[in-house]
Protein backbone atom coordinates (compact mmCIF):
# COMPACT_ATOMS: atom_id res chain seq x y z
CA UNK A 1 0.00 0.00 0.00
CA UNK A 2 0.93 3.51 -0.67
CA UNK A 3 1.37 5.09 2.46
CA UNK A 4 1.67 9.06 3.57
CA UNK A 5 5.89 10.16 3.06
CA UNK A 6 7.43 10.29 6.38
CA UNK A 7 10.20 12.77 7.01
CA UNK A 8 12.61 10.63 8.98
CA UNK A 9 12.45 6.84 9.25
CA UNK A 10 14.77 6.14 12.19
CA UNK A 11 14.30 2.43 12.00
CA UNK A 12 12.59 -0.25 9.60
CA UNK A 13 8.74 0.66 9.84
CA UNK A 14 6.38 -2.20 8.40
CA UNK A 15 2.77 -1.13 9.38
CA UNK A 16 0.11 -3.93 8.42
CA UNK A 17 -3.41 -5.57 9.07
CA UNK A 18 -3.37 -8.59 10.93
CA UNK A 19 -5.07 -11.32 10.57
CA UNK A 20 -7.76 -12.48 13.21
CA UNK A 21 -6.37 -15.28 15.14
CA UNK A 22 -8.11 -17.96 17.51
CA UNK A 23 -4.74 -19.51 18.10
CA UNK A 24 -1.14 -18.49 17.84
CA UNK A 25 0.08 -18.04 14.59
CA UNK A 26 2.98 -17.02 12.25
CA UNK A 27 2.74 -14.58 9.56
CA UNK A 28 6.04 -14.12 7.21
CA UNK A 29 7.57 -10.92 5.89
CA UNK A 30 9.10 -11.15 2.61
CA UNK A 31 11.38 -8.19 2.59
CA UNK A 32 12.88 -7.42 -1.23
CA UNK A 33 14.08 -4.21 -3.14
CA UNK A 34 13.16 -3.80 -6.86
CA UNK A 35 16.76 -4.17 -7.29
CA UNK A 36 17.89 -6.72 -4.86
CA UNK A 37 20.31 -4.72 -2.79
CA UNK A 38 18.18 -4.98 0.41
CA UNK A 39 15.98 -8.27 1.35
CA UNK A 40 15.12 -9.63 4.47
CA UNK A 41 12.98 -12.55 5.78
CA UNK A 42 11.10 -11.99 8.86
CA UNK A 43 8.57 -14.26 10.73
CA UNK A 44 6.55 -12.62 13.07
CA UNK A 45 4.21 -14.27 15.77
CA UNK A 46 0.56 -12.92 15.66
CA UNK A 47 -0.73 -13.96 19.40
CA UNK A 48 -4.65 -15.85 19.74
CA UNK A 49 -7.07 -13.10 20.19
CA UNK A 50 -6.11 -10.85 17.37
CA UNK A 51 -9.28 -9.05 16.02
CA UNK A 52 -8.72 -9.19 12.18
CA UNK A 53 -7.76 -6.22 10.67
CA UNK A 54 -5.31 -4.49 13.55
CA UNK A 55 -2.90 -2.31 12.38
CA UNK A 56 0.12 -3.13 14.12
CA UNK A 57 3.48 -1.95 13.63
CA UNK A 58 5.78 -5.27 12.44
CA UNK A 59 9.58 -4.50 14.18
CA UNK A 60 12.47 -5.65 13.38
CA UNK A 61 16.36 -5.10 13.44
CA UNK A 62 18.00 -4.03 10.59
CA UNK A 63 22.05 -3.69 10.07
CA UNK A 64 21.94 -1.69 6.77
CA UNK A 65 20.97 1.84 6.05
CA UNK A 66 19.13 0.50 2.62
CA UNK A 67 16.47 -1.07 5.54
CA UNK A 68 15.19 2.15 5.76
CA UNK A 69 15.51 3.96 2.40
CA UNK A 70 13.27 2.12 0.50
CA UNK A 71 9.17 2.55 0.38
CA UNK A 72 6.70 0.56 -1.96
CA UNK A 73 7.92 2.49 -4.71
CA UNK A 74 11.20 1.21 -5.26
CA UNK A 75 10.83 -2.27 -2.85
CA UNK A 76 7.99 -3.67 -0.66
CA UNK A 77 6.84 -6.51 2.04
CA UNK A 78 5.08 -9.40 0.71
CA UNK A 79 3.73 -10.34 4.36
CA UNK A 80 2.15 -13.77 3.80
CA UNK A 81 0.29 -15.75 6.68
CA UNK A 82 2.13 -19.16 7.38
CA UNK A 83 5.75 -19.74 8.34
CA UNK A 84 8.37 -18.76 6.19
CA UNK A 85 9.30 -21.40 3.64
CA UNK A 86 9.28 -21.52 -0.02
CA UNK A 87 8.80 -18.78 -1.71
CA UNK A 88 5.20 -16.52 -1.98
CA UNK A 89 2.58 -17.65 -4.62
CA UNK A 90 4.14 -20.39 -6.37
CA UNK A 91 1.74 -23.02 -6.65
CA UNK A 92 -1.10 -23.31 -9.29
CA UNK A 93 -4.00 -24.49 -7.33
CA UNK A 94 -2.44 -22.89 -4.16
CA UNK A 95 -4.61 -19.38 -2.68
CA UNK A 96 -2.38 -17.47 -0.34
CA UNK A 97 -3.42 -15.10 1.98
CA UNK A 98 -2.28 -11.46 2.09
CA UNK A 99 -2.12 -8.76 4.54
CA UNK A 100 -2.17 -5.42 2.66
CA UNK A 101 0.60 -3.64 4.09
CA UNK A 102 3.18 0.02 4.30
CA UNK A 103 6.57 0.01 4.42
CA UNK A 104 8.45 2.67 5.72
CA UNK A 105 5.74 4.98 5.51
CA UNK A 106 2.91 6.51 7.74
CA UNK A 107 0.22 4.06 7.85
CA UNK A 108 -2.56 5.54 6.20
CA UNK A 109 -3.22 5.81 2.58
CA UNK A 110 -1.68 7.91 -0.05
CA UNK A 111 -4.46 9.85 -1.90
CA UNK A 112 -3.89 10.60 -5.61
CA UNK A 113 -5.70 14.17 -6.81
CA UNK A 114 -8.87 12.41 -7.11
CA UNK A 115 -9.00 11.16 -4.02
CA UNK A 116 -8.39 7.10 -5.04
CA UNK A 117 -5.60 4.94 -2.37
CA UNK A 118 -3.15 2.78 -4.55
CA UNK A 119 -2.37 -0.90 -3.93
CA UNK A 120 1.12 -1.86 -5.24
CA UNK A 121 1.71 -5.38 -6.15
CA UNK A 122 5.05 -6.92 -7.24
CA UNK A 123 5.44 -9.87 -9.00
CA UNK A 124 8.23 -11.57 -9.93
CA UNK A 125 7.26 -14.22 -13.40
CA UNK A 126 9.53 -15.61 -15.57
CA UNK A 127 8.50 -16.04 -19.22
CA UNK A 128 6.41 -13.21 -19.26
CA UNK A 129 5.49 -11.21 -21.83
CA UNK A 130 2.90 -9.53 -20.01
CA UNK A 131 0.44 -10.72 -17.40
CA UNK A 132 -3.13 -10.64 -17.19
CA UNK A 133 -4.53 -9.37 -13.69
CA UNK A 134 -8.09 -9.28 -12.34
CA UNK A 135 -9.40 -7.93 -8.67
CA UNK A 136 -12.46 -8.03 -7.01
CA UNK A 137 -14.01 -7.36 -3.41
CA UNK A 138 -16.42 -9.23 -1.72
CA UNK A 139 -17.81 -10.84 -5.22
CA UNK A 140 -17.78 -8.00 -7.15
CA UNK A 141 -17.56 -8.19 -11.24
CA UNK A 142 -13.65 -8.55 -11.60
CA UNK A 143 -11.66 -5.63 -12.80
CA UNK A 144 -8.80 -5.89 -15.12
CA UNK A 145 -5.36 -4.19 -12.44
CA UNK A 146 -2.66 -2.73 -15.11
CA UNK A 147 0.85 -4.89 -14.77
CA UNK A 148 3.40 -3.20 -16.09
CA UNK A 149 7.14 -4.96 -17.03
CA UNK A 150 9.91 -3.60 -15.93
CA UNK A 151 12.48 -3.90 -18.68
CA UNK A 152 15.11 -1.68 -16.61
CA UNK A 153 17.91 -4.21 -15.95
CA UNK A 154 18.75 -3.32 -12.19
CA UNK A 155 15.28 -4.64 -11.75
CA UNK A 156 16.40 -7.96 -10.39
CA UNK A 157 14.63 -9.06 -7.81
CA UNK A 158 10.98 -8.52 -9.48
CA UNK A 159 9.91 -7.99 -12.86
CA UNK A 160 6.24 -6.55 -12.56
CA UNK A 161 4.36 -4.04 -10.84
CA UNK A 162 0.69 -4.25 -11.20
CA UNK A 163 -1.26 -0.86 -9.31
CA UNK A 164 -4.80 -1.54 -8.55
CA UNK A 165 -6.58 1.68 -7.26
CA UNK A 166 -8.93 1.77 -4.54
CA UNK A 167 -11.66 4.20 -3.69
CA UNK A 168 -10.95 4.79 0.23
CA UNK A 169 -14.12 3.60 0.96
CA UNK A 170 -13.31 0.22 0.17
CA UNK A 171 -10.69 0.28 3.31
CA UNK A 172 -13.33 1.81 5.69
CA UNK A 173 -16.60 -0.16 4.34
CA UNK A 174 -14.72 -3.24 3.59
CA UNK A 175 -13.58 -4.17 6.64
CA UNK A 176 -11.93 -6.95 6.98
CA UNK A 177 -12.87 -8.34 3.10
CA UNK A 178 -10.04 -9.21 0.78
CA UNK A 179 -9.50 -8.59 -2.72
CA UNK A 180 -9.15 -11.48 -4.61
CA UNK A 181 -6.19 -10.90 -6.97
CA UNK A 182 -5.72 -12.93 -10.06
CA UNK A 183 -3.10 -13.35 -13.04
CA UNK A 184 -2.11 -15.04 -15.66
CA UNK A 185 1.34 -14.89 -17.14
CA UNK A 186 0.98 -14.56 -21.24
CA UNK A 187 4.15 -15.64 -23.10
CA UNK A 188 4.50 -15.83 -27.18
CA UNK A 189 0.35 -15.49 -27.24
CA UNK A 190 0.07 -18.64 -24.76
CA UNK A 191 -1.99 -17.68 -20.96
CA UNK A 192 -1.02 -19.76 -17.98
CA UNK A 193 -3.10 -21.04 -16.14
CA UNK A 194 -4.37 -18.80 -12.56
CA UNK A 195 -2.37 -17.91 -9.96
CA UNK A 196 -4.32 -16.88 -6.85
CA UNK A 197 -3.89 -14.67 -3.71
CA UNK A 198 -6.02 -12.91 -1.27
CA UNK A 199 -5.26 -9.58 -0.26
CA UNK A 200 -6.42 -9.06 3.63
CA UNK A 201 -7.47 -5.06 3.86
CA UNK A 202 -8.17 -3.45 7.21
CA UNK A 203 -9.30 0.19 7.97
CA UNK A 204 -7.56 2.85 10.24
CA UNK B 1 68.34 36.81 -6.74
CA UNK B 2 69.90 37.12 -10.07
CA UNK B 3 69.84 33.09 -10.89
CA UNK B 4 65.85 33.85 -9.20
CA UNK B 5 65.05 36.25 -12.13
CA UNK B 6 66.94 34.26 -14.75
CA UNK B 7 65.19 31.30 -14.19
CA UNK B 8 61.86 33.29 -14.93
CA UNK B 9 63.40 34.36 -17.71
CA UNK B 10 63.95 31.43 -18.90
CA UNK B 11 60.05 29.88 -18.21
CA UNK B 12 59.09 32.67 -20.15
CA UNK B 13 61.45 33.12 -23.29
CA UNK B 14 62.48 29.36 -23.38
CA UNK B 15 59.14 28.80 -25.42
CA UNK B 16 59.79 31.91 -28.11
CA UNK B 17 63.65 31.93 -27.77
CA UNK B 18 64.83 28.71 -28.42
CA UNK B 19 65.10 27.61 -31.68
CA UNK B 20 63.30 26.16 -34.41
CA UNK B 21 63.17 22.18 -33.36
CA UNK B 22 61.94 23.43 -30.07
CA UNK B 23 58.79 25.63 -31.51
CA UNK B 24 57.86 22.54 -33.63
CA UNK B 25 58.38 20.39 -30.40
CA UNK B 26 55.64 22.69 -28.96
CA UNK B 27 53.41 22.88 -31.47
CA UNK B 28 53.25 19.43 -31.82
CA UNK B 29 52.77 19.01 -28.21
CA UNK B 30 49.52 21.64 -28.26
CA UNK B 31 48.48 19.67 -31.49
CA UNK B 32 48.48 16.36 -29.72
CA UNK B 33 46.63 18.19 -26.60
CA UNK B 34 43.68 20.16 -28.80
CA UNK B 35 43.37 17.82 -31.29
CA UNK B 36 43.42 14.30 -29.31
CA UNK B 37 42.12 15.35 -25.69
CA UNK B 38 38.27 16.10 -26.29
CA UNK B 39 35.66 13.57 -26.72
CA UNK B 40 35.15 12.94 -30.19
CA UNK B 41 31.34 11.59 -31.14
CA UNK B 42 31.55 7.79 -32.19
CA UNK B 43 30.02 5.08 -34.11
CA UNK B 44 29.84 1.58 -33.06
CA UNK B 45 29.16 -1.11 -34.60
CA UNK B 46 28.36 -4.58 -33.72
CA UNK B 47 27.93 -7.87 -35.43
CA UNK B 48 26.55 -10.65 -33.53
CA UNK B 49 24.78 -13.76 -33.17
CA UNK B 50 22.24 -13.73 -30.72
CA UNK B 51 18.59 -14.70 -29.56
CA UNK B 52 17.05 -11.86 -28.57
CA UNK B 53 17.06 -8.73 -29.58
CA UNK B 54 14.84 -5.09 -28.81
CA UNK B 55 14.21 -2.94 -31.17
CA UNK B 56 12.37 0.53 -30.17
CA UNK B 57 11.29 2.09 -33.57
CA UNK B 58 12.22 5.49 -34.52
CA UNK B 59 11.63 6.15 -37.90
CA UNK B 60 7.75 6.17 -39.32
CA UNK B 61 8.96 4.46 -42.63
CA UNK B 62 10.63 1.35 -41.81
CA UNK B 63 9.09 -0.99 -44.67
CA UNK B 64 9.42 -4.51 -44.82
CA UNK B 65 8.60 -6.92 -48.15
CA UNK B 66 8.26 -10.04 -47.45
CA UNK B 67 7.42 -13.41 -48.91
CA UNK B 68 5.77 -14.73 -46.12
CA UNK B 69 4.51 -14.56 -42.38
CA UNK B 70 3.22 -16.08 -40.07
CA UNK B 71 0.61 -13.67 -37.37
CA UNK B 72 -1.10 -15.36 -34.50
CA UNK B 73 -3.33 -12.68 -31.42
CA UNK B 74 -3.03 -13.06 -28.19
CA UNK B 75 -6.48 -13.94 -27.22
CA UNK B 76 -6.37 -12.62 -23.99
CA UNK B 77 -5.38 -8.88 -24.83
CA UNK B 78 -8.77 -8.68 -25.97
CA UNK B 79 -10.99 -10.39 -23.50
CA UNK B 80 -10.20 -7.52 -20.73
CA UNK B 81 -12.82 -5.89 -21.34
CA UNK B 82 -14.04 -5.90 -18.23
CA UNK B 83 -15.61 -2.52 -16.26
CA UNK B 84 -13.37 0.37 -15.20
CA UNK B 85 -15.03 0.22 -11.82
CA UNK B 86 -16.07 -2.41 -9.38
CA UNK B 87 -17.11 -2.41 -6.09
CA UNK B 88 -14.69 0.04 -5.10
CA UNK B 89 -11.65 -1.53 -6.94
CA UNK B 90 -10.45 0.78 -9.85
CA UNK B 91 -9.03 -0.93 -12.75
CA UNK B 92 -8.19 -0.35 -16.54
CA UNK B 93 -10.98 -0.20 -19.11
CA UNK B 94 -9.88 -1.98 -22.47
CA UNK B 95 -6.92 -0.14 -24.25
CA UNK B 96 -7.49 1.86 -27.20
CA UNK B 97 -5.69 -0.65 -29.40
CA UNK B 98 -7.95 -3.35 -27.55
CA UNK B 99 -10.74 -1.14 -28.64
CA UNK B 100 -9.50 -0.64 -32.34
CA UNK B 101 -8.60 -4.80 -31.92
CA UNK B 102 -12.52 -5.40 -30.88
CA UNK B 103 -13.67 -2.59 -33.64
CA UNK B 104 -12.03 -4.07 -36.27
CA UNK B 105 -13.06 -7.74 -35.51
CA UNK B 106 -9.85 -9.59 -36.18
CA UNK B 107 -11.25 -12.16 -33.53
CA UNK B 108 -13.54 -13.83 -36.56
CA UNK B 109 -11.17 -13.18 -38.96
CA UNK B 110 -10.35 -16.96 -39.83
CA UNK B 111 -7.18 -16.33 -41.73
CA UNK B 112 -5.38 -15.09 -38.37
CA UNK B 113 -5.16 -17.46 -35.76
CA UNK B 114 -4.72 -17.38 -31.75
CA UNK B 115 -1.26 -18.51 -30.62
CA UNK B 116 -2.13 -22.42 -30.05
CA UNK B 117 1.05 -24.11 -31.16
CA UNK B 118 4.02 -22.25 -29.81
CA UNK B 119 6.35 -23.53 -32.23
CA UNK B 120 4.92 -23.21 -35.81
CA UNK B 121 4.30 -20.70 -38.07
CA UNK B 122 0.52 -20.35 -37.83
CA UNK B 123 -0.99 -20.22 -41.72
CA UNK B 124 1.80 -18.43 -43.54
CA UNK B 125 0.72 -14.88 -45.20
CA UNK B 126 1.96 -14.44 -48.43
CA UNK B 127 3.44 -10.94 -49.88
CA UNK B 128 3.07 -9.22 -46.67
CA UNK B 129 4.21 -5.57 -46.35
CA UNK B 130 4.55 -4.13 -43.21
CA UNK B 131 5.86 -0.71 -42.59
CA UNK B 132 6.54 0.26 -38.77
CA UNK B 133 6.13 3.51 -37.29
CA UNK B 134 7.32 5.09 -34.10
CA UNK B 135 6.61 4.26 -30.43
CA UNK B 136 6.83 0.35 -31.58
CA UNK B 137 8.78 -1.53 -29.56
CA UNK B 138 9.66 -5.21 -31.59
CA UNK B 139 11.07 -7.92 -29.40
CA UNK B 140 12.81 -10.66 -31.82
CA UNK B 141 13.04 -13.78 -29.84
CA UNK B 142 14.59 -17.01 -31.75
CA UNK B 143 13.01 -20.06 -30.40
CA UNK B 144 13.35 -22.70 -33.57
CA UNK B 145 15.74 -22.77 -35.89
CA UNK B 146 13.79 -21.94 -39.03
CA UNK B 147 12.16 -18.66 -37.81
CA UNK B 148 12.58 -15.68 -35.39
CA UNK B 149 9.60 -14.13 -33.54
CA UNK B 150 8.41 -10.68 -32.78
CA UNK B 151 6.06 -9.61 -30.06
CA UNK B 152 4.68 -6.48 -31.08
CA UNK B 153 3.80 -3.31 -28.36
CA UNK B 154 3.43 -0.01 -28.90
CA UNK B 155 2.27 3.32 -26.61
CA UNK B 156 -0.96 3.74 -26.68
CA UNK B 157 -1.50 6.75 -28.71
CA UNK B 158 1.23 4.92 -31.56
CA UNK B 159 -0.36 5.36 -34.80
CA UNK B 160 -2.13 2.06 -35.95
CA UNK B 161 -0.09 -0.91 -38.33
CA UNK B 162 -2.01 -2.53 -40.89
CA UNK B 163 -0.22 -5.54 -42.74
CA UNK B 164 -0.85 -5.64 -46.16
CA UNK B 165 -0.94 -9.49 -47.72
CA UNK B 166 -2.12 -11.56 -49.62
CA UNK B 167 -4.88 -13.83 -47.77
CA UNK B 168 -4.89 -17.78 -48.30
CA UNK B 169 -7.63 -16.80 -51.34
CA UNK B 170 -4.79 -14.89 -53.21
CA UNK B 171 -6.72 -11.78 -52.50
CA UNK B 172 -5.02 -8.37 -51.09
CA UNK B 173 -6.60 -8.35 -47.73
CA UNK B 174 -5.32 -5.94 -44.63
CA UNK B 175 -4.33 -7.33 -40.93
CA UNK B 176 -4.50 -4.73 -38.20
CA UNK B 177 -1.24 -5.44 -36.03
CA UNK B 178 -2.87 -4.92 -31.99
CA UNK B 179 -1.14 -4.70 -28.65
CA UNK B 180 0.48 -8.47 -28.06
CA UNK B 181 0.63 -10.00 -31.65
CA UNK B 182 3.14 -12.13 -32.25
CA UNK B 183 5.05 -12.57 -36.01
CA UNK B 184 6.43 -15.41 -37.18
CA UNK B 185 8.85 -15.02 -39.80
CA UNK B 186 11.07 -17.84 -41.77
CA UNK B 187 14.78 -17.23 -42.12
CA UNK B 188 14.52 -18.50 -45.46
CA UNK B 189 11.06 -18.34 -47.51
CA UNK B 190 10.59 -19.39 -50.97
CA UNK B 191 14.31 -19.92 -51.32
CA UNK B 192 15.17 -16.49 -50.00
CA UNK B 193 17.07 -15.81 -47.60
CA UNK B 194 15.22 -12.95 -45.24
CA UNK B 195 16.80 -9.74 -44.20
CA UNK B 196 15.05 -7.52 -41.54
CA UNK B 197 15.86 -3.66 -41.56
CA UNK B 198 15.20 -1.93 -38.24
CA UNK B 199 15.99 2.06 -37.72
CA UNK B 200 15.73 2.65 -33.87
CA UNK B 201 16.90 2.16 -30.48
CA UNK B 202 18.25 -1.20 -30.45
CA UNK B 203 19.57 -3.28 -27.22
CA UNK B 204 20.74 -7.15 -28.40
CA UNK B 205 20.91 -9.82 -25.72
CA UNK B 206 18.67 -10.22 -23.21
CA UNK B 207 19.51 -9.38 -19.55
CA UNK B 208 21.37 -11.65 -17.44
CA UNK B 209 18.85 -13.51 -15.25
CA UNK B 210 17.18 -17.17 -15.05
CA UNK B 211 13.69 -15.73 -16.20
CA UNK B 212 15.09 -15.66 -19.98
CA UNK B 213 16.32 -18.91 -22.04
CA UNK B 214 17.34 -16.28 -24.80
CA UNK B 215 21.08 -15.44 -25.15
CA UNK B 216 23.82 -13.49 -27.14
CA UNK B 217 25.80 -16.38 -28.26
CA UNK B 218 28.71 -14.69 -29.71
CA UNK B 219 29.95 -11.46 -31.49
CA UNK B 220 32.35 -8.37 -31.34
CA UNK B 221 32.15 -4.69 -31.22
CA UNK B 222 34.25 -1.65 -32.75
CA UNK B 223 33.66 2.09 -32.00
CA UNK B 224 35.43 4.27 -34.84
CA UNK B 225 35.42 7.62 -34.12
CA UNK B 226 35.60 10.13 -36.89
CA UNK B 227 39.67 12.36 -36.39
CA UNK B 228 39.65 14.25 -40.32
CA UNK B 229 37.56 14.15 -42.95
CA UNK B 230 36.96 10.06 -44.02
CA UNK B 231 39.06 9.19 -41.40
CA UNK B 232 37.89 7.42 -38.67
CA UNK B 233 40.07 4.76 -36.86
CA UNK B 234 38.79 1.98 -34.87
CA UNK B 235 39.55 3.16 -31.16
CA UNK B 236 37.80 0.46 -29.19
CA UNK B 237 37.05 -3.19 -30.50
CA UNK B 238 36.73 -6.34 -28.80
CA UNK B 239 35.02 -9.35 -28.52
CA UNK B 240 31.77 -10.04 -26.77
CA UNK B 241 30.93 -13.24 -24.71
CA UNK B 242 28.07 -15.36 -24.62
CA UNK B 243 25.17 -13.68 -22.16
CA UNK B 244 26.45 -9.78 -22.48
CA UNK B 245 23.47 -7.66 -23.05
CA UNK B 246 24.37 -4.64 -25.17
CA UNK B 247 23.23 -1.07 -25.46
CA UNK B 248 24.20 2.07 -26.64
CA UNK B 249 24.00 5.39 -24.06
CA UNK B 250 24.43 8.61 -24.54
CA UNK B 251 26.85 10.70 -22.74
CA UNK B 252 26.76 14.99 -22.20
CA UNK B 253 28.04 16.26 -25.46
CA UNK B 254 31.58 18.32 -24.24
CA UNK B 255 31.24 22.08 -24.08
CA UNK B 256 33.46 22.38 -27.00
CA UNK B 257 31.23 20.67 -29.13
CA UNK B 258 28.05 22.90 -27.87
CA UNK B 259 30.13 25.77 -28.14
CA UNK B 260 30.71 24.96 -31.69
CA UNK B 261 28.23 23.19 -32.40
CA UNK B 262 29.34 19.92 -33.68
CA UNK B 263 27.04 17.93 -32.47
CA UNK B 264 25.82 15.80 -35.56
CA UNK B 265 22.63 15.11 -33.55
CA UNK B 266 20.11 16.34 -30.91
CA UNK B 267 20.28 15.15 -27.13
CA UNK B 268 16.75 14.24 -26.89
CA UNK B 269 17.12 10.56 -26.09
CA UNK B 270 19.29 8.54 -23.92
CA UNK B 271 20.43 6.04 -26.82
CA UNK B 272 21.55 6.91 -29.96
CA UNK B 273 19.60 5.99 -33.53
CA UNK B 274 20.84 2.77 -34.60
CA UNK B 275 20.79 1.12 -38.13
CA UNK B 276 20.49 -2.76 -38.17
CA UNK B 277 19.71 -5.89 -40.48
CA UNK B 278 19.22 -9.57 -38.94
CA UNK B 279 19.60 -12.43 -41.22
CA UNK B 280 20.09 -16.17 -40.04
CA UNK B 281 23.89 -17.37 -41.37
CA UNK B 282 23.53 -20.68 -39.61
CA UNK B 283 20.82 -22.51 -39.92
CA UNK B 284 21.64 -25.00 -37.38
CA UNK B 285 21.41 -22.77 -34.50
CA UNK B 286 18.64 -21.10 -33.58
CA UNK B 287 20.35 -17.74 -33.07
CA UNK B 288 19.78 -15.01 -35.66
CA UNK B 289 23.15 -12.77 -36.89
CA UNK B 290 22.75 -8.93 -36.19
CA UNK B 291 25.02 -6.43 -37.35
CA UNK B 292 24.29 -3.10 -35.66
CA UNK B 293 25.64 0.78 -36.76
CA UNK B 294 24.89 3.78 -34.51
CA UNK B 295 25.02 7.38 -35.49
CA UNK B 296 27.52 9.01 -34.84
CA UNK B 297 26.74 9.96 -30.67
CA UNK B 298 28.86 11.80 -27.63
CA UNK B 299 28.78 8.09 -26.04
CA UNK B 300 29.47 5.17 -25.40
CA UNK B 301 28.56 1.35 -25.80
CA UNK B 302 27.29 0.05 -22.44
CA UNK B 303 27.26 -3.86 -21.88
CA UNK B 304 25.86 -5.96 -19.08
CA UNK B 305 28.01 -9.09 -18.66
CA UNK B 306 26.43 -12.30 -15.81
CA UNK B 307 28.02 -11.28 -12.81
CA UNK B 308 29.24 -7.56 -13.29
CA UNK B 309 28.05 -4.46 -13.17
CA UNK B 310 27.00 -2.53 -16.20
CA UNK B 311 30.41 -1.06 -17.87
CA UNK B 312 30.64 1.05 -20.22
CA UNK B 313 33.54 1.32 -22.97
CA UNK B 314 34.79 5.09 -23.43
CA UNK B 315 37.75 5.38 -25.13
CA UNK B 316 40.33 7.43 -23.91
CA UNK B 317 42.33 10.15 -26.00
CA UNK B 318 45.64 7.79 -25.64
CA UNK B 319 43.30 5.43 -27.82
CA UNK B 320 42.66 8.23 -30.10
CA UNK B 321 46.40 9.04 -30.24
CA UNK B 322 47.76 5.45 -30.60
CA UNK B 323 44.65 4.58 -32.91
CA UNK B 324 45.70 7.70 -35.83
CA UNK B 325 48.88 7.70 -37.84
CA UNK B 326 48.97 11.17 -37.76
CA UNK B 327 51.54 11.46 -34.58
CA UNK B 328 53.69 8.96 -35.51
CA UNK B 329 53.95 10.67 -38.75
CA UNK B 330 54.53 14.22 -37.08
CA UNK B 331 57.12 12.38 -34.57
CA UNK B 332 59.11 10.78 -37.69
CA UNK B 333 59.36 14.50 -39.37
CA UNK B 334 60.32 16.18 -36.38
CA UNK B 335 62.87 13.38 -35.38
CA UNK B 336 64.29 13.92 -39.08
CA UNK B 337 63.75 17.65 -39.19
CA UNK B 338 65.64 17.78 -35.63
CA UNK B 339 68.71 15.74 -36.82
CA UNK B 340 68.77 17.34 -39.92
CA UNK B 341 69.31 20.80 -37.73
CA UNK B 342 71.90 19.56 -35.80
CA UNK B 343 74.21 18.11 -38.77
CA UNK B 344 73.43 21.37 -39.90
CA UNK B 345 74.81 23.37 -36.78
CA UNK B 346 77.69 20.87 -36.43
CA UNK B 347 78.71 22.19 -40.03
CA UNK B 348 79.28 25.50 -38.80
CA UNK B 349 81.99 26.71 -37.22
CA UNK B 350 82.82 27.39 -33.33
CA UNK B 351 82.46 31.51 -32.71
CA UNK B 352 83.72 33.40 -30.01
CA UNK B 353 82.22 36.44 -29.73
CA UNK B 354 78.58 36.91 -28.60
CA UNK B 355 77.17 39.08 -31.54
CA UNK B 356 78.85 35.70 -33.78
CA UNK B 357 76.78 33.26 -31.56
CA UNK B 358 74.00 35.46 -31.91
CA UNK B 359 73.82 35.62 -35.90
CA UNK B 360 74.86 31.88 -35.77
CA UNK B 361 71.46 31.49 -33.82
CA UNK B 362 69.48 33.50 -36.65
CA UNK B 363 70.94 30.91 -39.78
CA UNK B 364 68.42 28.29 -38.18
CA UNK B 365 65.70 30.38 -36.77
CA UNK B 366 63.58 31.02 -39.18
Amino acid sequence: MLGTDLEEVPEPLIQAYMPAASEDEVICARITTRTGDYSALVQYDVPAGTARGTQAILAYEANSPLAMKHTPETGGVALERGPCEGDALTDLGKVSEFYVNYWNQAGEPKLDDIGNATLVMHINVSRADSLNATASIAGSTPVAVPCTPLSDPSALAYNFECRLLMTPGVLQGKFGEFIDFQYRRIYRGNASGVRRAHLYLGAN
Amino acid sequence: MGAGRRLLATLIFWPVAGGAARILTLTALAVILLYYIPKREQAISVSASTEEMVVDVVSNNLTWDLPEIGMCYQETMVSAAEAAQSGGLIGVAPSQSQTRAIEAGFSADPAIPECANADVIPSGLRFANITWPEDYTLTLRAFREDHVEIYVRFAEDAAPVNMRHAGPDGQERTSLITQGTTLRIPYMAQGERTKLPFLGYITIGSRPSTASSHILRSGRYEGRQILRNNHAPIVSANELFPGDRVSFERSPAPLWAKVFGLQSAQEESIAPKARAFVTDLDPRTRAFDVVVTTERFFGTLLFTRVGGLPTDVTPSWTARLAADALPVALATILGLVATLLALLKSYIPPTTGAENAAKDNSLYRA
